[in-house]
């Protein structure tokens, strides 16, 4: 200590060199004057002659001075200063410790502590894939991140509904009752292999739409990155699925429609994350899960109903978040609605070039509706799609309310809503 | 004289990163208001040529090439800014063993040298050879890795042999720059127990930006000012000086060329 007195200097930090290697010695001094302010001084005990030269090459090359040197007999002592364009780090945490639910889950919405727990209203793109929390060396590269605002991506449930993709995961080998298909009546395994058709090419844009999106949120906001990630593996799974059942029972795929590939094809083009949210999440997966919910009510066999039934589990928190997400947005931003308007009105554009129609999923909708093909079932099957769009039509605006909109609005949004439902 | 043209600077194409410096250094001078152009040459002597055939402004010259054009210019030349690292330069004589009392203490052993037109790793360790009356090549025996020629020890190619010569035992000694010395030990490329720095030089000066005589001197103040404005701290230029290997330029100075111009007139 008596040192210190000696030049008046109170050091920082210190660095113990005694019988270590130069090499190691300056990492640990880089390291150090990280840590400590610009004019602090760091403290280097014990090093040798040799280190002497290396301090002082190093200062010079790094932005610091050597303010004294003590000879200590054997050991030696180092006063550097921290200048200006030395290397600075700013401070990171320690001693969190998250707590447990149930004394041992640690849950994400729990995680939001100290530096970590930070998110900003807006991110820069030049910290990349540092960890939320981190500290970043200052100089790193802006990478394309266009998403860049909280208000861009978040949704109040996230780390919520987060959890509750993981605990909802299953696996479509294992956990379908496989074993219990039995041979159906010729039209109605035509049906069911025809929507099954319907609803594997539409979980493709399911896919591909949050897969595209996913890269361009500013990894600064991690939470809705893990969520899409889950929205990946739940389409995924139901490509898979719903693929399978087709596969499954001595039918096969059966027919596309182009007015499908016409509506899904201008979802991928929507550029704007906002929109695209909106026509994907809300209106989109919103109204199949009044679809699922007529297929699992009217399934012919316990398999494809569990399917379509854990399907529409999974499709459930995709809609929970595009209907927070787009209502956070609209609360940031309340003249956003008219964007939403407009973008459901180019793709009702776009689709007017198209027939309107799906022929094969709307005769295959009809027979499982009445429960086989004969002229009674198909009258019977004909008005419960008719029900089914009335249903769709309702439950559609009654989502766009939650999200802020108002009825007219909503009303006119769900009429210009493309025919395929998605 | 007339700034209504670009300033030309030349700079030597010592490694691919030189690209990305000097679009950078575009960016910077065309933002301070002092727009510049650049050209790049395959070696020193041949952007010196430029400078005096006036189809360059500014040289970014290392030490030997400053040096030259001093001796062309009648020791005239301006010298228009560089880097705080240019400043207090060093060559450290590294290798096994005690620290060394003065370069005398060579006699006998083997001397591995960088590039031949090396300020740090050959022309001044051969000097100081000399002033502590040795004969490089007699007195001393001499292990040569000439790589870059031209390059004057910009890549730090052949500092990096002497250093492998060090480690596997066919050098007693070597010479090699303190920045190239420094980085190797912090990045544990050195066995720091087996190989240590056992004498440093007198300190002297390395890279700097040099003008003719007759350069407008307003027009050199005006890019002086601009090019010490540069901050480390703005994240849009660090990166540029990381590259080039600075954290703040500082004023020209024409001392700390002493031996060096000793050395070359010799030549
Ligand atoms: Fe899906
Ligand atoms: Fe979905």
């Amino acid at each position: 200590m008596g040192d210190f007195d000696l030049v008046g200097i109170t050091p920082a930090a210190t660095v113990q060199a005694t019988g270590m290697d130069t090499g190691p010695v300056l990492l640990m001094i880089r390291n150090a004057v990280a840590g400590i302010g610009e004019g602090d001084v760091l403290e280097v005990t014990g090093g040798d002659d040799g280190l002497a030269d290396d301090i002082g090459g190093w200062c010079r090359l790094n932005g610091c001075e050597v303010v004294a040197s003590l000879d200590g007999g054997v050991d030696r002592t180092w006063l550097l200063r921290k200048g200006p364009t030395a290397p600075a780090w700013e401070q990171p945490d320690w001693g969190i410790s998250l707590p447990r639910r149930d004394g041992r889950r640690i849950d994400l919405r729990d995680w939001f502590e100290g530096r970590a727990g930070d998110v900003p209203d807006v991110a820069p793109t030049y910290y990349g894939f540092v960890p939320r929390g981190a500290v970043a060396e200052p100089g790193m590269p802006a990478y394309p991140f266009t998403l860049n605002t909280k208000a861009d991506v978040w949704a109040d449930n996230i780390a919520g509904l987060y959890e509750q993709a993981k605990s909802q995961q299953w696996n479509a080998s294992e956990d379908i009752p496989w074993d219990r298909l039995e041979p159906l009546p010729e039209p109605v395994e035509r049906a069911v292999c025809q929507i099954m058709t319907f609803l594997a090419e539409n979980e493709y844009a399911a896919l591909y739409i949050p897969a595209k999106f996913l890269p361009r949120i500013n990894a600064r906001f991690v939470e809705p990155v893990l969520f899409l990630a889950t929205i990946i593996n739940d389409e995924a799974r139901h490509i898979e699925v719903f693929t399978k059942r087709a596969l499954a029972n001595g039918g096969g795929l059966q027919y596309s429609a182009a007015m499908t590939e016409w509506s899904l094809q201008s979802l991928l083009l929507q550029e704007d994350y906002f929109k695209s949210s909106f026509l994907l999440h809300v209106l989109g997966e919103g109204t199949f899960l009044d679809l699922l919910a007529f297929i699992e009510h009217h399934a012919p066999d316990p398999v494809t109903a569990e399917i379509v039934r854990r399907a529409r589990l999974d499709e459930g928190r995709h809609v929970a978040y595009g209907i927070a997400h787009v209502r956070q947005q609209l609360r940031h931003d309340p003249t956003r609605v008219e964007e939403l308007v407009a973008s459901a009105e180019e793709r009702s554009a776009v689709l007017q070039a198209t027939t309107g129609v799906n022929p094969p999923v709307l005769e295959a909708l009809t027979i499982l509706g009445g429960g086989g093909s004969s002229p009674e079932q198909r009258r019977r099957g004909g008005g419960a799609v008719r029900d089914l769009h009335r249903s769709m039509d309702d439950y559609r605006i009654r989502r766009m309310l939650q999200v802020g909109l108002d009825l007219p609005t909503a009303q006119k949004i769900s009429q210009l809503h493309t025919p395929n439902f998605m | 004289m007339t700034t209504d043209r670009l300033l030309v600077i030349g700079a030597v194409a010592y490694d691919p990163k030189v690209v990305p410096i000097w679009e950078s250094m575009r960016d910077y001078f065309r933002d301070a208001g002092v727009p510049i152009d650049y050209v790049l040459f395959s070696n020193y002597e041949a952007q010196v040529d430029a400078l005096f055939a006036r189809s360059i402004d500014l040289a970014w010259n290392t030490n030997v090439a400053y040096v030259k054009s001093e001796q062309r210019s009648g020791g005239m030349c301006q010298v228009l800014g560089m880097r705080n690292t240019d400043v207090g330069f060093t060559t450290r004589i590294v290798g096994r063993g005690e620290r060394l009392g003065g370069l005398g203490e060579l006699k006998g052993k083997r001397l591995a040298l960088g590039s031949a037109d090396s300020a740090q790793a050959a022309i001044l360790p051969l000097q100081w050879l000399r002033q502590a009356g040795l004969e490089p090549g007699g007195d001393v025996e001499l292990l040569r890795f000439d790589l870059d020629v031209g390059k004057h020890g910009d890549t730090g190619t052949s500092e990096l042999e002497v250093l492998r010569a060090l480690h596997e035992g066919y050098a007693d000694y070597g010479a090699v720059g303190d920045p190239t010395w420094i980085r190797e030990l912090e990045a544990g490329h050195v066995n720091s127990s087996l190989v240590k720095s056992l004498w440093t030089s007198p300190p002297y000066c390395h890279c700097n930006f040099t003008a003719l005589p007759d350069f407008d001197p307003a027009w050199a103040a005006r890019w002086s000012n601009a090019l010490l404005a540069m901050s480390y701290n703005d994240p849009k230029w660090r990166r540029l000086m990381d590259l080039e290997g600075l954290t703040a330029w500082v004023p020209g100075r024409k001392a700390g060329y002493e031996e060096l111009t000793f050395a070359l007139s010799l030549t």
